[in-house]
């Protein structure tokens, strides 16, 4: 059995960490997975960084700031959990570090949604899904 | 590129089932009637057929999708498989059946799926089942409640940025699909619609309104594949595989740096090689038409105009049936039918009729070349074939 089909993982990183990222990194500053082999960060989180397929991946801080990427406005709720929520905005964020990844965006009015403007990390909110998973909200800078 | 030897089977015959809602009927029972019409159409039996492709469904959860479909029509195919690759299953499907046939490992392939999406449950379900099903990422994207079609709306918002395509460009790929539905007697939604009215039906999410969505549908769609040999001696004009491509970009649509180009832009180039044909020489294009921007997208990846430009040839050069490439002439996953997998496998079925001569009121003269296109996932894999006759 060739040995170099194991590739080397973090110790400090168990299968959770790929499933619940935002949940195993909820302390400040903000943290995006970054493989310590080719020092770029990704996102989605997963075992093998997807740019050059390393195992060593670490949680990397972020500045967690970006510019919006694109959004829509929900309008209809995909089930009853997120009825409460409507009408409430998706969006996905360029990060200044480089991955896009898709947040909840919060501002005051609709209209100042606008593809390229500066958005900031706020805070992570909980799904109203059973699972309750985590995930991001970004402000207006 | 060298034509490779697998496009020597050809297509025979194609069906469906009823369309629409269809109440109180099992995918199996709607997948059975779609079998047998495709089979009638070619002039074959359930016991001709020796090779089956089937897909997983949504409704129900059936280990072995296959194996399920060939014992609910009582056959015991010797070349079997499950395939899902979304929107573009129908395309795939295609060439499977292509390579099994050249391989040996059959003569006659039956490729049949179909369910009652829209007649399973309460109204509201299927969405709801459609929005977990995977489609969003599950830990970083349906927490927050996309829709499938919020997803797609990211991308519309993106194309409209970038390339200034507006709400009523995307509108006009609903209407001109609508007056192609309104000549299709299967079609489940026949009435014409007005730029106006998709502009003031129901924002779902910003900027797709509800008529800029696909239907949700109940119904089943077949056709099947045979050898050349074999397609001699049958009822009806044998149709060619000229070529066909896949092309995957991205799977979650938060994991890609680029929403606006697509896989589409690969499965073209390598159906088109393989055909030895340009976009000019296609009379007649099946786009998979899950959003109107979809459409848009296709159109320019595939070639059909430049990049950023597919707004605004739908709106000055058009898609309708008069137009120099009509579009999704049956009615598409707008107008038609959306049934899931199976909505997919209908632009296949009138991609066909329309190369037989036997589109009805719908057909365009003299179509000697027909492009089908599949999108799966939100715009990230795609399948292109494409279809002639001598």
């Amino acid at each position: 059995m060739r040995d170099d089909l194991y590739p080397s993982f973090n110790p400090g990183f168990s299968d959770v960490s790929f499933t619940a990222w935002w949940e195993s990194h909820q302390d400040l500053p903000l943290k995006l997975p970054f493989c310590q082999s080719c020092k770029r960060h990704h996102f989605y989180p997963q075992p093998f960084c997807p740019h050059c397929g390393s195992g060593d991946i670490s949680a990397g801080e972020v500045s967690g700031k970006g510019t919006l990427y694109s959004f829509t406005i929900v309008h209809r709720a995909p089930s009853a959990l997120f009825k409460d929520d409507v009408p409430y905005v998706v969006g996905v964020v360029q990060t200044l570090e480089g991955p896009n990844l898709m947040a909840r965006i919060e501002c005051e009015m609709h209209e100042q949604l606008q593809i390229g403007v500066p958005v900031h990390f706020k805070c992570l909110k909980n799904s109203p899904q059973a699972s309750a998973a985590l995930f991001p909200v970004f402000i207006l800078s | 590129m060298k034509r490779p030897a697998h496009l020597d089977a050809v297509i025979v015959g194609v069906g469906e089932s009823p369309l629409g809602k269809t109440p109180a009927t099992t995918p199996l029972a709607l997948q059975r009637m779609a079998a047998i019409n495709a089979l009638e159409d070619a002039g074959l039996r359930l016991s001709d057929v020796d090779g089956l492709i089937s897909c997983p469904l949504r409704v129900q959860t059936w280990a072995m999708p296959c194996a399920v479909v060939a014992k609910g029509l009582g056959i015991e195919p010797t070349y079997m498989s499950s395939m899902d690759m979304g929107g573009a299953t129908g395309v795939a499907m295609l060439e499977q059946a292509a390579m099994a046939i050249a391989s040996g490992q059959c003569e006659t392939v039956l490729c049949v799926t179909g369910q009652n999406l829209l007649s399973f449950s309460a109204s509201g379900a299927a969405v709801q089942k459609m929005a977990d099903a995977g489609w969003a990422h599950p830990d970083y994207e349906a927490p927050m409640g996309p829709l499938i079609p919020s997803l797609y709306a990211l991308i519309a918002q993106r194309h409209m940025h970038e390339y200034k395509t507006t709400p009523e460009q995307m509108a006009q790929v609903a209407v001109s699909i609508r007056q192609h539905a309104h000549l299709n007697p299967l079609a489940q939604k026949r009435e014409l619609i007005t730029i106006e009215d998709v502009l003031n039906s129901k924002m779902v999410s910003s900027p797709l309104h509800v008529l800029d969505c696909a239907l949700v549908s109940d119904g089943a769609a077949a056709f099947v594949v045979t050898s050349k040999a074999r397609s001699r001696d049958l009822k009806n004009q044998a149709i060619k595989m000229l070529g066909h491509g896949l092309g995957l970009s991205h799977v979650y649509i938060g994991d890609t740096q680029n929403m606006t180009t697509t896989g589409a832009l690969t499965s073209g180039k390598t159906a088109f090689t393989q055909a030895g044909l340009k976009p000019a020489d296609i009379d007649v294009a099946q786009l998979y038409d899950c959003f109107t921007i979809t459409v848009i997208i296709e159109l320019e990846d595939l070639g059909f105009c430049p990049k950023g430009e597919g707004g605004r040839y739908v709106q000055d050069v058009g898609i309708g049936l008069q137009s120099v490439l009509p579009v999704t002439t049956h009615g598409g996953l707008l107008s038609a039918a959306h049934p899931g997998t199976a909505g997919g496998m209908m632009h296949v079925i009138e991609a066909v009729r329309q190369l037989r001569g036997q589109a009805q009121q719908r057909q365009i003269p003299n179509v000697k070349t027909a492009l089908v296109h599949g999108n799966a996932g939100i715009i990230g894999l795609h399948g292109t074939s494409i279809l002639g006759v001598d």
